[in-house]
Formats: C-alpha cells, structure tokens, sequence
C-alpha cells in the first residue's frame, strides 16, 4: 500500500474511543474515578460481539483503546484486548492504540498519530492525522445548574465550541486528518454527542467518538433509550459523511483573516475568530506565507493580524486591495501610514486613513480586545457587505461555505442549546435560485422560499432546527 | 378581577373626551392637544393621514421651520431579537415608513435639520448601520427630507461632551442626566414611539420610550465605574431598572440610594424625570403594526416560555396618534389600547406588574394631564379606533397549541 493511498484511506477513518479493559480501570483508578459498576463496563466492552452490534451499519470504521501508559497492566490489557483487536480486523475496522502521546493502529499498517494538546501538535509531522487532545465539549454554557445561560459580551448566549481551535489547526495542517478529543461531561443531553460531532466536522475537525460512562453501561446492557440515542448519533455520522462534499467546501464570506496563525500572533487571532461566529460574520483564512498568491475575489474587508510588517509584496497587494475599495485593517506594527487620515470616534479600535477608494484602519493598541476588534471588523466592513444575518436563533453558529466555482453553497447551522430555536430566519444577501434545508438523520430535504428584503437580500424563514442543519444553495 | 374599563363604561368616557376642552392656564399642568387616525397600512396612505394629524395639531411649521428637530425612535432590544418571524418593524421597532413620513414632512413644514436618536443596544455603530442589520435601507429615510442625520446615542459618538440636562423639579432618583449632546443641540424633540403593552411598567408609549436616551456608556450594565465608558456594553437593567449599580462616577448619582430597587418603581420615575429634563415637544405613537403582551422579544430562544407565547402576538390595530403633549398622547393611546388613563398602581395595566403609572407621576410633576377629558382630542372618535390589547391576547393566546 502507498503512503499516498494510506493516507487517503486514514482521513476517512471515523474514530471512536473505546474505554475497556484492565489498563483503562488502572488509568481511572490512579485518577480515582472508577467504581465497581464502571469497571463492570470497562471489563463487558472488551466483548467483540458488543463492537460488532454497536458499529454494524454506521460510518464507525475506527476505536481508539488504552494500549499502554507504562504501567503493570499494559501487558494484560494487551491479552485482554486480543479477542477485540481479531474481530475488528474481521470486521474491517481499524483498532488505533493510545500509547504516550501517540496513537498507534494496531489491526492495520499505518504511522503512528500524534495525540497532543493543541500548544504541542506537530504541525510538521510525517502523519496524514494529528489529534487534538484537548477539545471542549461544545454547549451554551450555562449559570451554576440552572436552565439559564450565561451572557457573553456580545449579549448572546455564550457558547462552548471547538469551532475556532479547529479552523486555527486547519490553517496549520491544511492537508491533514484533524482529530479532536473532547470528553462529554457526566449525564450529557442526548444530543449533545451529535452536537459534538457536527460542531467539529463543520469545522474540518473529526470528533472522537466518546460516550459518558452511563451510556455505555446502558448501550453494554441493551437498554432502549441508550440504543436510541447511539442510533442517532450515528446516523448523524451517517448524514455528515453522506453530504460531505458540503462540508468540504471552502470557507466562504466577504471577511478575510491574513496571519501566519502561530506564536505571538495566535492567540489574538483565535480569540477573533471565536468571537466572529457570534457576530455572523463568516470569514475565510488565508496563510501569511501564501496570502500574496491568494485570490481575494468577493473580499470586502482584511484582517492583517500579524506583530510582524509584512514583506513588500505583500504590503503592496493589501494596500492594492484597499486603494480599488477595500477595507485593509490591521495590526498596530502595520509600518508607515499611507492615505489621508479620518477622523474616527474614540471608541474605535482602529485609527483610520482614507485610501484610494477604500480605507487602511491600523489597530490603535498592539494587544486589543478581541471582542472590541470582532465588533469594529464588522463596523468598518459595513453592514451592506455582510453575507448572512441570523434573526433569532441565539444560541446558534453558522458556518458559510462555497463550492470552488461559487454555484453552490451551504450555511451549516450549528444549535449549541440542543433546543430547537422559534422564528429563526436566515437573511442571505448573494442570490441563489434555490434553497433547501437538510436535517440528519433523514435525506429529505425541506425547499426553504426566499423572502425578499428592502434592502435587496432576501430571507429564508427556517423550520426548527435541533442541532444540525445545512441550507444547500443553489445559484 | 380586572380593573379594566369596560367597553361600555369605555365609550362612555371616550364621548365624553371629545366633548371637553378646559382651559390652559399657568398654575396647572398643561393642556395638551392630542389627534387620532386610523391607518391601516405604511403604504400611500402614511404621509396624508399624518400630515392631516399634524394640521389637526396646529401645523409643524409653526414649530420645526428653521430649527434642528432630534427624532426619537425605538429601537429596543438586539438587532437580532424578533418575534418568530415578524420583522422588528411590524413589532416593536418604530416602523421606518413611519421615521420616513415622519422626516419628510418635518422637510416639508421647513425643518433645518432632522436627526434621528437612538440609542442601538450593545452597539457603537452608527445608528445607519445598526438599522442596515435589521434589512432596512436607511437611505430611504435619508433621502425623505433634506438634512437628515443619524446618531447612536448609546454613547458619544459624534459629540465632544456629554450633555448634562436638569431635572427642573428635583427628581425622585437623579437629579439629572449626562446625555449625548444630541437631545441638547436640538430645537424640537419629538418622541417617534411604538403603542405598547410593557412587561415592567404597563404601557410603554411615547413617555417611556424617552428612557432610551439614557447612554449606555454611563446607564448601561457595563458602564464605566469612575468615567463613561467609550462602548455600551449591555442594557439599562441594573442602574436604571433595579439600581445594582450606580451610573459612572462623572454623573449625576442617586439622591436615595435607599429608595426601592423595583422596575415599578424606578422606570416610571427615571422616565418621567427625563421627560421632564428633556421636553417631549411631539409625541407621535405608531400603532399601525405591534405586538401584544410586551415591549421586545426575549433575548434568548430558551426564554419564549409557554407563558410569553400566549401573550406576544403580532398585531395589526391600524391606529396613529400625535400630540403636543406627551402625557396627554400617552392618555389617549392607552384608551385606544382598552385601559383606563387614568388607572394606578392598584389597576391594569400597572398592578399585575406591580409598577406605578407613568402618566401619573408625570401628571404628578405638572408634565401634563392624564385626564383626556381635559385634553384637547381631536380627529377619530377613540371609540372607532380602539384595540383591546388584553382581550386581543387573551383571545389568541386560547388559540396556542404547545
């Protein structure tokens, strides 16, 4: 087999953690966090007939075991294990084994996949997959126990996402498998497994499958309800991966994030792009060190966010963009002025210069509030330029993304409550000639009719969306 | 039971206001001259009916040739925040044919310059732009007069300084207001309001609708401590509805801190003080399209309780109203809207949410009268045009199916 074709076939694979056996009871019991019943279903999950009834029939194609942390029980669990490890290769699924920070597969060939937190992924390595360790587990966050979530600064609920770690880490590691661990909480909704899995594959990540210990006591036990929620997760998984080419397209909008996305610059520019989505403000990335080859076709506004002046070239195609009408914003360490400087309210965190057609705002503060930068990027743009709006839905992300030739597109809708929203209504201002909204687990797609606006956009009035779905655009 | 009037008991009151028209005289509050007029729709029929209004109440030429007019509008709550699907416009926003027709014929009767006010929530744009994310082409209001202008006076924006207006009777919770300078480098103030029910304060007309005004850089829930902050971060909810905090150090600060730290209490009070700072030369209501059971669409999907989905419709009563004075108008509109005026505290639309009357306290300090048989109402008969907000909302709120 090629390396290429390995490759390939390893960014397709769909992992699933898979706790069981005695080393996986060791790791819990040093953390102090195993009891007897959980042990009961760490020992029933090494059963090979469980694995062949829970992934039969879903994109499950890969799981994840403890195979050794230097322990006493490494070498047990490896005996254990093997009763597993021959069914799965029999079933075609591929056992990936967590040794240190890597995960090895172990019923297949294939490199071994860094499994880091996000500060020590080696961006650069050899692997077709790297693993995120450290995900979140996406929701609202909410106040102490209680219903009611908590308000960010953009008086939106505030959301937990892995959105924006996922769009930094697909600018590093553009070509590669993204993998995300994120562990759900105990008790986690129903749907908050699918949330967790669409919340990462929108943003070009593939969640680790991972169930909280009671679901997997109920799925080990055959209970109905624990059956009903794995099958709607994975024939969400089964949706995703069917309607895969929308989620493959670029990311699409008139905003465009310049950055080498790392070291000093990182942090500023994550923290931007976590706040953007609230303010529906799609964006696209560009990467410093390809950005002078980069088409900046249908950008209205730039976003340089680097400590760091860029190189001449560089400098002199953003300045190009900003003199025939567009708006270049950028870091406090942009060199030298150019233009005629405007006189700009106080509160602005740009100090503003008139250019050509359109205007160069250079951040008055090298460290800015991100949430003041994500509020003026919009401002500045202006809101005629902007592609989407969401009414209503406030606990809801979209993403926008459109196909290479710009005839399709899709606005992934992701609900962060798991509770389906009312009246939520999606303005668009590109014209499309159709628009349908599809929901997992079904393919039937729901014919959206554009509403038209004063303002020449036009409206979609969308039916409730739980926590997924995409509206296909046809142009 | 309910306090309201009764229809009959209504109608009698309402042919009863036509009929009277007291005298002005200086040691009472003043008499205010309120018309009404059905308008059914924002289409051609908009700028006729409210320019006959404006006749009715005497010409605006008489009071805008030549002067700088600051026209305040609603725009309460998020951008973001409807009412299912209605548009902001057709519930709780001033309606922008309304702001329009409102700016063209403020043009028309020879006014220097017209801006629009308001106060856009957590917002620093400019209100042009605030007003785009809602779908609207400002444009089109910009160009209904010459020299119209606009500004989010939510925080400084344009201006140099906050301006800092009195109140001329002492004030019950602040003696006076820091201000964008707008609401003082005017020569006119008109208060463009929508015909509301208000889940705080009963009714929220063109009175209450002058509570806006207060920026959010110092009244604001993420107001600077010491200095105005340079954004509004927030609402008004914990200065202004329940006093958790004070306003920025650099204004004007409580006189009670004692005093309750009710909305009840407190919105009606700090509205009327404002009122009373910042004169309400028009007052014009548009009831051609709102809503029932409260002023704005909760901020979050999660809050649209059962209980607020059998109270929040979407309706159409097809009603103007304008006057001279504010509390006169306010008086009339709550008649048209099936309450008594003259309610308090121990009567709806106040007592179930526990607030005092508005028009009482500004009655109270001599804004006007709430009486509207001692008003000077004129134009359609209230009767003709009367919307019963409560019977409306209970009827469709038996219709809701959970």
């Amino acid at each position: 087999m090629s390396v290429e074709s390995l490759m390939g076939d390893i960014r397709q694979w769909v992992p699933m953690r898979w706790p069981a056996g005695p080393l996986e009871a060791a790791l819990r019991g040093r953390a102090g966090a195993v009891t007897p019943p959980d042990a009961e279903v760490l020992q029933k999950w090494l059963d090979p007939a469980l694995l062949v009834s829970l992934i039969k029939d879903t994109p499950v194609n890969c799981v994840v075991v403890s195979w050794a942390a230097g322990l006493p029980e490494d070498r047990q669990q490896r005996v254990s294990l093997r009763p597993l490890l021959e069914k799965a290769r029999e079933c075609g699924v591929t056992v990936v084994g967590l040794a240190g920070g890597e995960a090895r597969p172990l019923t297949t060939e294939g490199p071994a996949i860094p499994w880091t937190r996000m500060a020590d992924v080696p961006w650069h390595t050899s692997s077709a997959v790297l693993a995120i360790a450290d995900g979140v587990w996406p929701q609202v966050q909410t106040q102490g126990g209680s219903e009611a979530a908590v308000a960010g600064p953009t008086t939106l609920p505030w959301v937990e996402s892995n959105g924006a770690l996922l769009t930094l880490a697909r600018v590093k590691a553009r070509d590669k498998g993204l993998w995300l661990a994120a562990e759900p909480p105990k008790k986690p909704a129903g749907d908050g497994y699918i949330l967790a899995a669409v919340d990462a594959e929108v943003h070009g990540g593939r969640w680790v499958i991972s169930l909280d210990d009671e679901l997997r006591a109920g799925l080990a036990a055959g209970n109905a309800d624990a059956l009903t929620v794995w099958k709607r997760m994975s024939g969400t998984l089964a949706f995703l991966k069917r309607h895969g080419e929308m989620i493959a397209y670029p990311a699409a909008g008139p905003l465009a994030l310049i950055s080498d996305f790392s070291g000093a610059n990182e942090e500023l520019v994550h923290e931007v792009m976590n706040l953007l989505p609230r303010r529906r403000l799609p964006f696209r990335t560009i990467e410093r060190s390809g950005a002078l080859s980069a088409p900046l076709d249908g950008v209205k506004a730039v976003f340089f966010a680097d400590r760091q002046p860029p190189e001449a070239e560089l400098r002199k195609k953003l300045l190009g963009f900003a003199r025939s009408g567009g708006v270049l914003l950028a870091h406090a360490a942009w060199p030298g002025t150019e233009g005629t400087p405007v006189e700009a309210p106080a509160h602005l965190a740009f100090r503003l210069h008139r250019l050509g057609r359109g205007m160069l705002g250079v951040a008055r503060e090298s460290s800015p509030d991100p949430y003041e930068l994500a509020c003026d990027i919009q401002a500045l743009m202006g809101r005629g330029n902007e592609a989407l709006r969401l009414f209503n839905g406030t606990s809801m992300n979209c993403v926008y993304k459109a196909s290479g030739d710009g005839r399709k597109a899709a606005v992934h809708i992701v609900n962060y409550s798991c509770k389906a929203g009312l009246g939520v209504s999606l303005y668009l201002r590109g014209r499309y000639r159709s628009a349908r909204l599809l929901s997992p687990p079904a393919d039937s797609a729901v014919p959206l009719q554009f509403v038209p606006q004063p303002d020449r956009g036009s409206e979609l009035k969308l039916p409730p969306i739980d926590v997924y779905g995409v509206v296909a655009l046809e142009g | 039971m309910t306090n309201r009037l009764d229809r009959r008991e209504f109608l009698a009151g309402a042919a009863g206001v036509l009929a009277v028209r007291p005298q002005n005289s200086e040691a009472n509050p003043p008499v205010g001259r309120v018309t009404v007029a059905p308008c059914k729709s924002y289409g051609s029929e908009l700028v006729p009916t409210l320019e006959r209004m404006f006749d009715q109440l005497g010409g605006l030429g008489r009071l805008v040739k030549g002067k700088t007019v600051a026209v305040k509008v609603n725009f309460i709550g998020n951008s973001w925040n409807r009412l299912d699907h209605h548009g902001v416009e057709d519930t709780f926003w001033t309606h922008p044919r309304m702001i329009g027709a409102t700016a063209h014929l403020l043009g028309k009767a020879g006014a220097r310059r017209i801006r629009v006010v308001e106060g856009a929530r957590s917002s620093a744009e400019p209100l042009e732009e605030f007003m785009m994310s809602v779908n609207w082409r400002p444009e089109d209001i910009r160009g209904a007069a010459a020299n119209v202008g606009f500004e989010n006076t939510n925080l400084l924006g344009t201006g140099k300084r906050y301006s800092r207006l009195k109140v001329p009777f002492g004030g019950w919770v602040f003696p006076a207001y820091d201000l964008n300078p707008a609401y003082e480098d005017c020569d006119v103030f008109i208060s463009l309001a929508k015909l509301k029910e208000h889940n705080g304060t009963g009714v929220t007309l063109s009175m209450k609708n002058v509570y806006g005004i207060t920026p959010a850089t110092i009244y604001g829930d993420g107001a600077g401590i010491d200095e105005p902050s340079l954004r509004p971060i927030g609402g008004r909810g914990a200065v202004c509805h329940q006093g958790k905090r004070g306003p920025s150090k650099s204004a004007p600060q409580e006189l009670d801190p004692a005093s309750p730290r009710t909305t009840g209490y407190r919105v009606p009070r700090i509205t009327v003080e404002l009122c009373a700072a910042r004169p309400v030369d028009v007052a014009i209501i548009d009831g051609i399209h709102t809503v029932t059971g409260g002023e704005v669409a909760p901020y979050y999907d999660r809050a649209y309780s059962p209980a607020l989905r059998r109270r929040m419709f979407a309706v159409k009563p097809g009603v103007l109203i304008a006057g001279t004075n504010c509390v006169a108008t306010d008086a009339v509109a709550m008649a048209v809207m099936g309450f008594d005026p003259m309610a308090g505290s121990d009567r709806e639309p106040f007592q179930g949410v526990k607030s005092d009357s508005t028009l009482q306290l500004g009655e109270r300090a001599g804004l006007g009268i709430r009486d509207p048989g001692r008003n000077d109402v004129v134009g359609t008969p209230i009767s003709q045009v009367m919307f019963d907000f409560v019977a409306v909302r209970e009827k469709l709120g038996r219709q809701v199916i959970d």
